[in-house]
C-alpha cells in the first residue's frame, strides 16, 4: 500500500480486527508491513505487543485486538503491521497496530459518516472519530491519536503495576 | 687536606675532630667517618674548631650525616665553640633554619639551628 | 558575507572570553605570576583589535578602558587584588552581553569603566605605551629601585664536573644585594648511599638588589646548561599594595597550622616581603615557607602543563556534523553484524574473510568516531569555579570548590546535559550544605567549607561525585517531610540511604526558607530525571555535621556498549559487559539446596539472584539447566538467571519510544544479526530487585 502526501481528508484505511471493521485516516497510515517477529517487551500491558525492527528504527507494535477488549485472534497469513503517525504530547511517534487483515483505502464523504453512537459499541467513546457507512456496512473510523495518547498508556501501565504488586 | 681524629667520650658516644680545610677533596674520607660513628655510636659529636673552612659538600654531607642520624634513632651534635667559620658556612650555602629542620622541628638542639 | 565573518568573530570572542575568565580566575590564585597577566592583557587586546575590524565599536571602545588598565598591571603599576580581579571579570560579563546584544546596559559599562580608572594610581597613568615584556628588566634599565626577587635554583647532579662550585654561586648572588638562602634537602640522601661529590640540593633564594634581573642572570651565565633557574620578581618596591601574594603564601601557611592567625596578621601589617618577615619574626622555619611556596609553584605549573596540551592544534568541526558521522557508524556496525552473520553462514572462505576485515575496520571506525565527541569534563569543572567564587560571595559564605580528575573525558552531549543538574547540585550544596563561617568555626570546622567535584572512570561508566563538608542531611527532618508529603507510610522501616535518597522523589522540599540562590528545593527530582535521560543514577549519602556526598554514574557513551547476549524463552535479551564478572549454572539440585531463597553459592560467596523468567512472567518450566550471569553492582555481586548465554555483542543502542518509556527493567533495544530485535536489559533495575528479594 502505497503512502499518500497529499492531505486527502476523505480517504481512509480499513482493516478487520476480528470480524468487525474499521478505518484510519490515510494520513495518519506511514505504512503496511506483513506480520514479522515481534520482540515481546516483559512487564508491559498485554495489547503492547512488542516491538519491530523498521529499517534499523525499534518501533512498538500495539495489538488492537487486546486494546479494545476484543477476542484473541490467532496470527494468520493475513495478519498485518499497520505503522502509523500519531502525535502524542506534541511530538509525532511511530508506532505498529496490529490487524487481523487490510482491506482497502476508502473514500467516504462526510455526509456518509455519523457522529459515534453514546452506547452500543464495545469501544469507549473517545476512540471513535466517526461512524462511517459503505455498502450497508457500519465502519468505525478511529481516532488513532486518542487510542495511544499518553494518558491512555500510562494509566493502564501504572494500573498493571499496582496489580502485579498486590499479586 | 682534611685530618679527621677519633675520640672516644661516654659510652656510646665519639668525637670526630676535623682539622683542616673541609671541602669536597675530603668528603670521602668524612663520610667514612660519619657512617662508621653512627653505625657503632649512640652519639657523634663533631668538634670543627680547628676547621679553616667548609665548603657546600662539607654542609651538605653533615645534612646527610643528620639526615642519617635522626633516621637511625642516633644523635649529632656540634661540640667545641662558636664556630664562626662553620656558622657562616652553613648560612651562606642556605642550611640554617630557625627552630628546627624538617626532621627535628621541635628540637633547639638540632644541628642546623645556628643562632 | 560580513555577516559570516561576524559569526567568526563572535565564535572566537567567545572562547576568548572563556579563556579570559579562567585565566582572570588563576589570576586570582597566583596573582604574582606575570604571564597570566600577559594572558589577559592578549586576550583583551585581542578582542578589542579584531572587535574594531568587524565593527563592534562598543566593545572595542570598552575592552580598550579595561586593557589600559591592565597594561599598568603588566608594567607593574597596579597590583593584582582580589577588587580587581572581581571588577574585571564583571567587565568580562559586560564584553559578553555587548557580544551577544542582549540586556546591554550601557550605564553598567560607563560605571565599570569609572571602577577601573579608580584603580589607577594618581601617579604615573603610563597610558599609551607601547607594550613591555618583563617589568624587571624595565627597571633594571630605567631605575635604581631596590626590587625582590625569587630565585629558584636546581643544578645537576654532578655539577662538580662542569668545574663550578655551588659556593661560589652562591657568594656572587650575595654580593648583588641582601640575601636570604634556603636549601631543600629533601634529597639528599643518607650517608650510606650519599655519593659526597654530587650535588642532591636545590635552592631557594630570596635576593633584594638594585643591580636588575640581568645582572642576577649573569651569575649563572657559565652554568645555563647545568642548571635549572626562575627568577621571580615579587616586590618591585614600587608600589606597597603586595599584600595579596603575600596573602596567598600566608593563608597556606595558615591552613597548614605553620602559622597562627594573630601572627599572620601581625606580619602582614608591617611592610616587607613576607619571606623577610615571616623569617625575621621567627615565627615560622624558613623551610616550611618553602614548601609553601612550593606547593603554589606546583599547582601553577601543573595548570600550565594543562594549558599547553588545550591550546594543541585543532580543528573546529559544527557539532551536527559529528553527530550525524556517529549515527551513520552506528547503522555500520548494525550491518557489518549481520554481514558476519551472513558469511559465517555460508560457509564461503574468502567472503568469511573479507567479512573478518570489515569488522575489524568497523570496529575501528566506531571507537575513533565515538573518541571525537569525548571531550575533558574540566572545562565544565572551571565554569563551576567562577560559580562557586560569586555564589559563595553573595550568601557570605567561604567556599572553596576543588576539583579532581578533570581531565576526565565524556562525550559531548553527556557533558552538555549534566551542565544543568551539577550547576544544580552545587548551588545546593552551597546553599543548604554548607555553614556560615561562625558556624562553622563554632563546629571545629575550618571557616572555609570545601565542595569536592571529581569525576573518574569506572568500567564503562564515569563517576561523578560532590562532596561538601558541610552540616550534611537532618534525616529526622526529611523523613518527616517524606511523611507528610504522603510518600511514605509512618511505620515504614527506611534505611538511611532510603531516608536520604527520598530528596530525588517528586513534590519533596524541605528548605524552609526559599532562598533566591537555588530556588525552592524540588530541583532534585529534575536532577534525577536529567540523569536517568542520560540512563545514569544518582545517589547521596550523609553524615550529620560532617557533610554530604552525591553520586552520579553515568554510562560513557550514549550509542553503542559491548554486550553479553542471553536468551529466555527463546528471546534474546542483552546485558552490559562492563558489569558481568561470570556466569555459573544454576542445577534444580541448587534450587532445593537454597530452601526457597533465591540464593546461590559461588565458590563460598553466597550471592542473591533473579529469575529473568520470572520477572519477565514467564511460567513455562524452565530448562533444567540454567545460567546465571552474576554481576556487581556498587560493589555487590547479583546473579541474573536466563536460559542460556549466547555470546558477546555489540549493541547499537536504539530507544524504545515513549511508549516504553516506563518499563523498568529494560533501558533499550538492539538490532541483531538476524534482523531481530533484542532488548537491552537495565541491570541497575534488577539489581535492586534482587537485592530487595533476598532480604
Amino acid at each position: 500500500m502505497a503512502e499518500t502526501e497529499s492531505i486527502d481528508i476523505h480517504q481512509y484505511l480499513t482493516f478487520k480486527l476480528d470480524d468487525e471493521t474499521f478505518a484510519l485516516t490515510i494520513g495518519k497510515v506511514r505504512e503496511v508491513l506483513d506480520f514479522t517477529t515481534v520482540t515481546r517487551v516483559p512487564q508491559t500491558p498485554d495489547y503492547m505487543r512488542g516491538v519491530i525492527n523498521l529499517r534499523g528504527s525499534v518501533v512498538p507494535v500495539m495489538d488492537l485486538n487486546r486494546k479494545f477488549g476484543m477476542a484473541h485472534t490467532d496470527k494468520t497469513v493475513n495478519t498485518c503491521i499497520i505503522i502509523v503517525e500519531i502525535d502524542m504530547e506534541g511530538e509525532t511517534t511511530i508506532l505498529g497496530a496490529l490487524a487481523d487483515s487490510v482491506q482497502e483505502v476508502l473514500e467516504l464523504e462526510p455526509d456518509q459518516i455519523e457522529p459515534p453512537p453514546k452506547i452500543g459499541t464495545k469501544l469507549r467513546t473517545e476512540f471513535i472519530k466517526g461512524m462511517g457507512k459503505h455498502n450497508d456496512e457500519f465502519i468505525i473510523i478511529l481516532d488513532i491519536d486518542k487510542v495511544f495518547s499518553a494518558e491512555e498508556i500510562s494509566t493502564v501501565q501504572n494500573v498493571f503495576k499496582q496489580e502485579e504488586v498486590e499479586a | 687536606m682534611l685530618t679527621i681524629e677519633q675520640e672516644a667520650r661516654a659510652p656510646g658516644s665519639l668525637l670526630l675532630k676535623l682539622r683542616g680545610d673541609a671541602d669536597v677533596t675530603g668528603t670521602t674520607q668524612l663520610r667514612e667517618a660519619l657512617l662508621t660513628g653512627l653505625n657503632e655510636q649512640n652519639e657523634l659529636l663533631i668538634d670543627c674548631s680547628q676547621t679553616t673552612s667548609f665548603d657546600f659538600f662539607a654542609i651538605q654531607l653533615l645534612c646527610s650525616a643528620h639526615r642519617s642520624a635522626v633516621v637511625g634513632g642516633k644523635k649529632i651534635r656540634l661540640v667545641a665553640g662558636d664556630l664562626p667559620t662553620l656558622k657562616q658556612a652553613i648560612r651562606a650555602t642556605g642550611f640554617a633554619r630557625q627552630n628546627g629542620c624538617s626532621l627535628c622541628p621541635d628540637d633547639d638542639d638540632c644541628l642546623w639551628c645556628i643562632n | 558575507m560580513l555577516d559570516q565573518q561576524r559569526e567568526v568573530y563572535k565564535e572566537e570572542a567567545r572562547e576568548l572570553l572563556s579563556e579570559l575568565e579562567d585565566s582572570l580566575l588563576e589570576l586570582e590564585e597566583s596573582p604574582e605570576d606575570s604571564e597570566l597577566v600577559a594572558k589577559v592583557f592578549r586576550a583583551m587586546h585581542t578582542i578589542k583589535g579584531s572587535g574594531a575590524m568587524f565593527g563592534f565599536d562598543d566593545i572595542a571602545a570598552f575592552t580598550h578602558e579595561v586593557e589600559t588598565v591592565f597594561d599598568l598591571v603588566r608594567n607593574g603599576e597596579i597590583s593584582v587584588t582580589k577588587k580587581l580581579i572581581s571588577l574585571s571579570l564583571e567587565a568580562r560579563d559586560h564584553i559578553r552581553s555587548l557580544l551577544e546584544g542582549n540586556d546591554i546596559d550601557l550605564t553598567k559599562g560607563a560605571a565599570l569603566v569609572k571602577s577601573f580608572q579608580a584603580l589607577v594610581p594618581s601617579k604615573t597613568p603610563a597610558v599609551e605605551e607601547t607594550p613591555r615584556t618583563l617589568p624587571a628588566e624595565n627597571l633594571s634599565a630605567n631605575s635604581e629601585a631596590a626590587a625582590t626577587y625569587r630565585i629558584r635554583l636546581h643544578l645537576v647532579e654532578n655539577i662538580i664536573f662542569t668545574g663550578t662550585r655551588p659556593d661560589a654561586l652562591l657568594r656572587e648572588l650575595s654580593e648583588l644585594g641582601a640575601c636570604k638562602v634556603v636549601a631543600h634537602t629533601h634529597e639528599v640522601p643518607l650517608l650510606a648511599d650519599i655519593n659526597p661529590e654530587n650535588c642532591y640540593t636545590h635552592w631557594d633564594i630570596v635576593l633584594t638588589s638594585t643591580r636588575g634581573v640581568n645582572s642576577i642572570k649573569d651569575v649563572f651565565i657559565f652554568v645555563e646548561d647545568d642548571a635549572e633557574l626562575k627568577i621571580d620578581l615579587i616586590d618591585d618596591g614600587l608600589s606597597s599594595d603586595d599584600e595579596l601574594d603575600y596573602k596567598r603564601i600566608g593563608e597556606i601557611l595558615l591552613d597548614r597550622g605553620d602559622i597562627s592567625k594573630e601572627e599572620l596578621e601581625a606580619i602582614l601589617s608591617q611592610n616587607k616581603p613576607i619571606g623577610q618577615k615571616l623569617i625575621d619574626a621567627k615565627k615560622v622555619p624558613q623551610e616550611k615557607i618553602d614548601a609553601a611556596l612550593n606547593e603554589q609553584e606546583m599547582v601553577r605549573a601543573a595548570r600550565q602543563q594543562r594549558q599547553a596540551q588545550d591550546s594543541a592544534s585543532s580543528v573546529r568541526v559544527p557539532a551536527e556534523r559529528l553527530d550525524l558521522l556517529v549515527n551513520m557508524v552506528g547503522e555500520l556496525v548494525t550491518v557489518q553484524a549481520r554481514l558476519s552473520q551472513a558469511a559465517a553462514s555460508r560457509d564461503d572462505s574468502d567472503l568469511m574473510a573479507i567479512a573478518e576485515e570489515v569488522e575489524r575496520l568497523t570496529g575501528e571506525l566506531r571507537d575513533n568516531s565515538l573518541n571525537m565527541r569525548m571531550l575533558p569534563i574540566g572545562t565544565t569543572f572551571s565554569k563551576f569555579k567562577r560559580l562557586v567564587r560569586d555564589l559563595s560571595g553573595e550568601l557570605g559564605k567561604k567556599i572553596e570548590l576543588k576539583t579532581v580528575g578533570a581531565e576526565t573525558e565524556i562525550d559531548k552531549t553527556v557533558i552538555e546535559k549534566l551542565n544543568d543538574p551539577l550547576v544544580h547540585l552545587i548551588r545546593n550544596s552551597l546553599d543548604h550544605g554548607i555553614e556560615m563561617p561562625e558556624v562553622r568555626r563554632q563546629a571545629g570546622k575550618p571557616e572555609t567549607g570545601t565542595v569536592l567535584l571529581s569525576a573518574a572512570h569506572s568500567g564503562d561508566s564515569v563517576e561523578i561525585t560532590i562532596e561538601d563538608d558541610g552540616k550534611g542531611l537532618d534525616r529526622e527532618a526529611i523523613l518527616a517531610k517524606g511523611i507528610e508529603k504522603g510518600l511514605i507510610s509512618a511505620d515504614a522501616h527506611l534505611s538511611d540511604d532510603e531516608v536520604f535518597n527520598l530528596i530525588f522523589a517528586a513534590g519533596f522540599s524541605t528548605a524552609k526558607v526559599v532562598t533566591g540562590v537555588s530556588g525552592r528545593g524540588v530541583g532534585m527530582d529534575v536532577v534525577k530525571r536529567a540523569i536517568e535521560a542520560l540512563r545514569g543514577s544518582i545517589a547521596i549519602d550523609s553524615r550529620a555535621g560532617k557533610g554530604s556526598v552525591i553520586t552520579i554514574r553515568i554510562p560513557l557513551t550514549l550509542a553503542i556498549i559491548e554486550s553479553l547476549l542471553v536468551s529466555i524463552d527463546g528471546d534474546a535479551y542483552a546485558l552490559p559487559l562492563s558489569i558481568i564478572e561470570e556466569c555459573v549454572e544454576l542445577t534444580a539440585m541448587d534450587i532445593t539446596n537454597a530452601h526457597g531463597r533465591n540464593l546461590i553459592n559461588v565458590r563460598g560467596q553466597i550471592v542473591p539472584y533473579i529469575s529473568l523468567r520470572e520477572e519477565f512472567g514467564i511460567f513455562d518450566a524452565p530448562p533444567t539447566i540454567q545460567q546465571v550471569v552474576i554481576t556487581h553492582h556498587n560493589h555487590i555481586r547479583v546473579g541474573f538467571v536466563v536460559d542460556q548465554v549466547i555470546g558477546q555483542h555489540q549493541s547499537v543502542i536504539k530507544t524504545l519510544g515513549r511508549m516504553c518509556k516506563d518499563v523498568q527493567c529494560v533501558s533499550g533495544a538492539t538490532i541483531l544479526g538476524d534482523g531481530n530485535v533484542a532488548l537491552i536489559l537495565d541491570s541497575n533495575q534488577l539489581a535492586k530487585k534482587a537485592e530487595q528479594m533476598a532480604e
